[in-house]
């Protein structure tokens, strides 16, 4: 079931270090966003005004995590290859059919900072960078629960 | 007579140009000529970006739902690829052999097309591991 198109709220963050360890599960996810990094280039020549020709060239997508579990966000280690795993919920079943589940391979964590906001809830926010295998592969992809 | 165009004295075999564009030409060749199809389930198929199965339905959804099966897979895994979307069980999955494998850069699967009705669907089937042997 997934009519509607419409999802909300990140789940089932996880961490775990390749090949294949303990992953660090990270609750309390207020956000994560994913960015593809690209990198274009443009070509104009002559009379032109606006760009003739453009080529994607670049990709280095990182994805970005800010949770509430700080102490989670805190042990995963700086540096270190893994798989992020987590889920994007349909809007109407909630984690059931519809959702979207996202895994990056070759994830590491590259930046931690938390803040610590006097009377409210502290919250860690952490950048994972991600590399291709081959050159090539994205290093994420995503699956529909059907 | 020695051949003129290569200096290869007569009889004798002309060395082979294992230069990049050389090297990269055969696997091309081989490629574009798998041979035949192997039989069972692919490990890996790649779709055109104007494929849709059901237009009716979410696109990531109608080729889940298509492909499910055919991969035999419990989930099956999106990523992007030049203009295809490339179908797979593994989200780890990559197109060529990694950067540390002496194969690289060939392609890690044979991509065979599909049939007629799946116009530009191609199925992929992992190169065997003894492709070195052979």
């Amino acid at each position: 079931m997934a009519g509607s198109n419409r999802y909300i709220n990140a789940t089932a963050f996880s961490w775990a270090p390749l090949p294949s360890g303990v992953a660090i599960n990270v609750d309390g996810v207020t956000q994560v966003a994913i960015d593809p990094g690209a990198k274009s280039v443009m070509f104009k020549g002559d009379g032109d005004t606006h760009a003739s020709f453009k080529a994607v060239i670049e990709n280095d997508p990182r994805i970005s995590v800010r949770a509430a579990n700080v102490l989670a966000l805190l042990t995963i280690p700086q540096g270190v290859a893994g798989t992020v795993n987590f889920l994007l919920n349909h809007a109407k079943t909630r984690a059931g059919s519809g959702a979207i589940a996202f895994t990056a391979t070759n994830c590491m964590r590259v930046d931690n900072s938390i803040s610590m906001p006097h009377g409210g809830f502290a919250e860690g926010a952490t950048t994972f960078e991600t590399y291709s295998t081959d050159g090539v592969t994205s290093p994420i992809s995503y699956s529909v629960v059907v | 007579m020695p051949n003129a165009s290569t200096g290869t004295p007569a009889g004798a075999v002309a060395p082979i140009a294992n230069t990049p564009a050389t090297v990269a030409e055969a696997v091309r060749a081989d490629h574009d000529n798998p041979g035949p199809k192997p039989k069972g389930k692919p490990d890996a198929i790649r779709v055109p970006m104007g494929y849709h199965p059901n237009p009716r339905a979410n696109i990531i959804v109608a080729l889940t739902e298509k492909f499910r099966e055919v991969l035999d897979v419990e989930r099956v895994y999106v990523k992007v690829h030049d203009e295809d979307r490339v179908l797979c069980g593994d989200p780890a999955m990559t197109m060529l052999f990694p950067s540390a494998d002496a194969r690289h850069p060939m392609e890690m699967y044979t991509w065979h097309a599909h049939g007629p009705k799946d116009k530009g669907v191609r199925y992929g089937y992992l190169v065997a591991d003894d492709v070195d042997a052979e």
